[in-house]
């Protein structure tokens, strides 16, 4: 039961691991201040979930919910290219409660009913139905996604989204096509985000259009503030403490409607505490600005 | 060269540039000064695409690229550098030199192919410039004069067929200055194509094949640096009549 308990907890680690990793593409690499990161972890969701319940392969299904939310992320980009820093995160927040009005009001999407009773993945007719075989997978999804990152940003097009986060004129200057690696940056992350939606789709077999709203965008943002920006390894760190050390108040015996947002409060005095210890967060390489 | 044809800028009611026409020689050093707000900034920005012209054409060696983006120019063969210095501030020295040397237009290729050897272009550039420190340290971590040899650095070291300074000696002492003087005759001496602006008048004068100045946007003085400095205009753009 307890053995249950942790990797379940460890599955949540690896998709947020998954996830904020993918945001600190755009935000700590590449200086974009996008708060829609959780609408692409919602697209993803839902289109892994809806695929796969009509019939489509777990594989596709998988690939396919990467694919749109990447698709959704170039569009980002592609609205809000010329805007920076204050305006391009409100313009990324407004287009995460566009998402979600659309998840909340579309028929396909059952809108606020949710989509109950998602299929566990099946994967070359092996279901991953126990626990164990679910972690199994998302550590092999966590590995390839942390190798393919790691890659990303110690090539040169990691420096280069470097440069565009420190100074995006100087870059243009010297003949880089910034809204390219723009559009490149917020693409993969928001392909990884597609992919850890799907991932917690067919891991949690109910989704609702609440799951990938305020307080998810929150957790997630909070991870890689915690973690550090331009970390990857940081955000595999932050992952960890944002999802573990709220799960204490679950030995307190507290009623459910005390217990979220005791939750919410826990986040807010870890950032603030590892804040207050490391300013550019645990292994964070670049300050916060 | 540079060829600008009746080139015009205003910001709001004021005109920055207004009708200029200038020709940049291949191989000489011309030094473009003014006193403030005479124009000269506004000038590069135009030549290197960060500003929109209001009318008028600028070519680069026959290509009209007056249409084209700012990172477009630079690819057309602009290098240039700004009167504030500006950095990767998170970014090595060697990381600078590396984005400024890769001239790759396939990003996503970058992803997956071997990062490229330049400790050579990197060293012999470093040894030009004067810049004794490990190339591992930070842009943030330097001092300003060390950053004004890196950002020149950056810019001698991009593929380019113009080099254009933005006030290269602005705010620095006058061991550096001296020492960025020397770099710009080795420059020449390799047969660079380079603008200067200016404002200090001795700088220039010993360095610059032709001096152009400005006032309030226009050309009032083309020259050889011997003319300038007896020059009733320049004198009167600086002193005032």
């Amino acid at each position: 039961m307890i053995a249950n308990y942790f990797i379940h907890i460890l599955i949540l680690v690896g998709i947020y691991s998954i996830l904020s990793v993918s945001l600190n593409l755009a935000l700590g690499y590449t200086g974009l201040l996008n708060l829609g990161h959780v609408a692409f972890f919602g697209v993803g969701a839902y289109v892994s979930a809806l695929l796969n319940m009509v019939g489509v392969p777990f594989i596709i299904s998988f690939l396919a919910a990467g694919v749109v939310a990447g698709a959704f992320g170039l569009f980002l980009i592609y609205v809000s290219k010329k805007l920076k820093g204050d305006y391009l995160a409100l313009a990324t927040l407004g287009f995460a409660f566009i998402v979600y009005s659309l998840l909340l009001n579309l028929k396909f999407t059952r809108g606020p009913l949710g989509i109950p009773g998602i299929p566990k993945p099946e994967i070359f007719g092996i279901v991953i139905s126990s626990n164990l075989s679910y972690l199994i997978l998302v550590l092999v999804i966590g590995v390839l996604t942390f190798l393919f990152f790691n890659k990303v940003v110690k090539s040169s097009f990691g420096k280069m989204l470097g440069a565009l986060r420190d100074d995006e004129l100087n870059l243009r200057v010297l003949g880089k096509n910034t809204t390219k690696l723009k559009y490149y940056s917020m693409g993969i992350s928001a392909f990884f985000a597609g992919i850890a939606g799907s991932l917690f789709a067919h891991y949690i077999t109910y989704i609702d259009p609440s799951s990938f709203y305020m307080s998810e965008l929150i957790l997630i943002v909070t991870i890689v503030i915690i973690g550090g920006l331009a970390s990857i390894e940081g955000s595999l760190i932050g992952a960890f403490i944002v999802i573990l050390i709220p799960e204490v108040l679950r030995f307190f015996a507290l009623p459910s409607s005390i217990l979220g947002p005791m939750r919410q409060i826990f986040y807010a005095l870890v950032l603030i505490g590892v804040l207050w210890w490391r300013p550019k967060g645990i292994l964070g390489k670049v300050d916060l600005q | 060269m540079i060829k600008i044809k009746n080139i015009n800028k205003s910001f709001g009611g004021l005109k920055a540039v207004d009708g200029i026409n200038l020709e940049i020689g291949k191989g000489q050093i011309t030094a473009i000064i003014g006193p403030n707000g005479s124009g000269k900034t506004t000038l590069f920005n135009l030549i290197s695409g960060i500003v929109e012209k209001d009318s008028g054409s600028i070519s680069l060696n026959g290509k009209n690229i007056s249409r084209q983006e700012d990172f477009q120019r630079s690819e057309s063969g602009i290098s240039r550098t700004f009167q504030h210095v500006r950095l990767f501030k998170n970014l090595t020295i060697r990381e600078h030199f590396e984005v400024a040397l890769d001239d790759d237009k396939n990003l996503l290729k970058k992803i997956f192919s071997k990062n490229k050897d330049s400790g050579d272009e990197i060293e012999r550039v470093m040894r030009l410039i004067g810049l004794e420190k490990n190339i591992e340290t930070k842009a943030n971590d330097l001092s300003y004069g060390q950053r004004k040899l890196l950002d020149i650095g950056i810019g001698i070291v991009k593929k380019h067929d113009v080099l254009m300074l933005d006030e290269p000696v602005a705010g620095i002492n006058p061991l550096l200055r001296r020492k960025i003087k020397e770099l710009i005759k080795v420059l020449r001496e390799q047969g660079e194509t380079i603008v200067i602006i200016e404002h200090n008048m001795e700088f220039v004068m010993d360095l610059a094949d032709r001096v152009v100045c400005l006032e309030q946007g226009n050309v009032i003085f083309e020259g050889t640096a011997k003319e300038a400095q007896s020059s009733k205009e320049v004198l009167e753009a600086y002193l005032g009549k």
